[in-house]
């Protein structure tokens, strides 16, 4: 499994994982990688929590099972931070803490990244919408894809069904987490 | 290279998008739970005008195969999509659409049927329809459900063939997960699916015709028995069929797929996405210097026997991997076909079979290691457990 890159997305029912997780595969897709991305689906309801997986290969991918040792985990709601892999690269955080403090009082062995999407999510858009913000996170932290990429998928994918307006707010709160992260 | 367009798109994605591009003059479909995204993609395309399809909009399962019945006989190009307990509402007509010979297209997403209630994958539905005379395809990612969707219609409507074709596809493994798929240019997909031209149209009244008349046992036997030979010919068109496809695709459809098989000593067989995951371990497995294999099952209604048997017949041992039970206590569907099909041959491998993941149990890695593991085992053994549970507690 060492060409495929993989990424666990934990996150609650709303808040746009599954989203997220979509944009990043077709950004991907579109530098030439294969892709997949698929999303746990348990109780379909806002609020519950989902879990959302991406596998990034530069060669065909056939398995089918879900994600088991992420390269890289994002934690897309602090309350589920026991969740994350603990044995993942990199971890990246929707949370106000700074990444000591996370270290300090977690048993993850990656590398910790964080960023207050839920803050940007609020102060921007005027609600708690944290994917976008969380996308330009992962991106900063990882260099895994070309931001202006990934920020042509995130307008592609979105600004037909939000409108111009919100996503320009919400293309300002990609890039202000992009800015904004804090690693350990 | 050919011209195509590459696409980020779930199963159901690809289903509805084969479906645009076929244009069928007819789609009958039961707009609520438990119809699947299918239909969704696809009504979005007939809201934006981007294709010239009636959709009836009916008020049950049922009624969707009943209207699609209707349309065929008519003499449209018919197709429907449904799942679960959607298709075993279906069932009395299913049969029907099979034994009136008519060409429907129907995109099933397998899912469990109750009780207990559970939406996830298993291939109890589509199971439930192996013995209704209708072609079964089973596609193994989003891009095989691309590939038979488009494929299917031609072997449907195909003169010597006119039979309804089911095209499977794993629920939520395939159906909502995003995946690379290449797409034909429309162009492409018109020239090679073509214009209908139904052999014996209701609507032609100047020579008109009776469909579904009563018929006793004076002539329901003959019919019947023209049914089961119409079957006969569905290897020989579909092989064509995949010749042409290859053509204009580059990929080439088979109703048997052997995954490194040729040298194998213990096999897997099995349908839909687990055969991708297989692929994975086969390969990790042929590192560590295991001679493993796959099988993958393209075509299981008919079934292409012929195949089965030459791609088997030298393994020491193989495990038929059923991701449905048939309460027979004699293994799964797919199991009891292949050992039959096995049964004429001398020497023949020994056979386990595994009942797995129902209701969307997962088929993790582990799982497959682990039978290939057993069936090192019972190449060894002249005695052992034939029907087994993979994955689930107390197995």
């Amino acid at each position: 499994m060492e060409d495929i890159y993989e990424i666990t997305i934990i996150g609650r029912g709303g808040q746009g994982a599954k989203t997220a997780s979509e944009v990043l595969a077709i950004a991907a897709l579109h530098e030439g990688k294969y892709i997949q991305a698929f999303s746990e689906y348990g109780a379909e309801r806002s609020g519950a929590p989902i879990v959302s997986f991406i596998r990034i290969s530069k060669n065909p991918i056939t398995i089918h099972t879900s994600v088991l040792e992420p390269n890289l985990t994002v934690v897309m709601d602090e309350s589920l931070l026991s969740m994350a892999n603990k044995n993942s690269d990199k971890v990246v955080i929707n949370t106000v803490r700074s990444p000591d403090k996370i270290k300090h009082c977690t048993n993850l062995k990656g590398k910790i990244y964080t960023a207050d999407c839920t803050g940007i999510s609020v102060e921007i858009l005027g609600r708690n919408i944290p994917n976008t913000p969380t996308l330009g996170a992962v991106l900063k932290a990882t260099n895994l894809l070309p931001k202006n990429c990934v920020e042509k998928q995130l307008r592609n994918k979105l600004e037909q069904k939000i409108g111009k307006k919100i996503m320009d707010k919400n293309i300002e709160c990609f890039n202000r987490a992009y800015e904004e992260l804090k690693e350990h | 290279m050919k011209k195509m367009k590459t696409k980020a798109l779930t199963g159901a994605d690809a289903a509805g998008t084969a479906m645009k591009q076929i244009d069928p003059d007819v789609v009958a479909a039961y707009p609520i739970t438990p119809q699947t995204p299918v239909m969704h993609k696809f009504a979005k395309f007939i809201a934006d005008g981007e294709v010239h399809t009636e959709l009836i909009k009916v008020e049950s399962e049922h009624s969707a195969m009943s209207a699609s019945v209707g349309a065929a006989s008519a003499g449209a190009r018919v197709m429907t999509a449904t799942a679960a307990n959607g298709l075993a509402l279906m069932v009395e007509i299913v049969y029907i659409a099979a034994s009136l010979r008519l060409p429907i297209v129907m995109n099933v997403v397998n899912r469990a049927l109750s009780a207990p209630i559970n939406i996830h994958c298993d291939h109890s539905d589509s199971m439930l329809c192996r013995d209704s005379g209708w072609i079964q395809l089973y596609s193994e990612n989003q891009q095989e459900v691309y590939d038979n969707t488009l494929l299917a219609v031609r072997l449907a409507e195909n003169s010597k063939v006119k039979l309804p074709v089911m095209v499977c596809q794993d629920g939520f493994i395939t159906s909502h997960e995003v995946m690379r798929v290449d797409l034909l240019e429309d162009k492409k997909v018109k020239d090679f699916i073509g214009k209908h031209k139904p052999d014996y149209p209701l609507l032609d009244t100047d020579n008109p015709v009776t469909y579904g008349p009563l018929d006793l046992f004076d002539y329901y036997f003959e019919h019947k028995r023209q049914q089961s030979e119409a079957l006969t010919h569905v290897f020989e068109t579909f092989n064509n069929l995949s010749k042409e496809y290859e053509k204009i695709s580059g990929r080439k459809l088979n109703l048997i797929e052997p995954y490194k098989l040729k040298d194998a000593e213990l096999a897997i067989i099995c349908l839909n996405s687990s055969a991708g995951s297989v692929k994975f371990v086969v390969d990790q497995l042929r590192e560590w210097g295991v001679k493993a294999g796959l099988l993958k099952i393209r075509m299981f209604r008919p079934f292409p026997k012929k195949l089965v048997v030459d791609a088997l017949k030298h393994v020491k041992a193989f495990a038929v991997l059923d991701r449905s039970e048939s309460f027979s206590l004699q293994g799964g569907p797919l199991f009891t076909e292949i050992r039959s099909t096995m049964y004429e041959i001398e020497n023949k491998p020994k056979s386990v079979n595994y009942i797995y993941g129902l209701g969307g149990r997962e088929l993790k890695l582990d799982h497959i290691r682990q039978v290939f593991e057993d069936l090192g085992k019972v190449a060894e053994s002249n005695k052992f457990k034939i029907v087994r549970f993979l994955g689930v507690r107390n197995g």
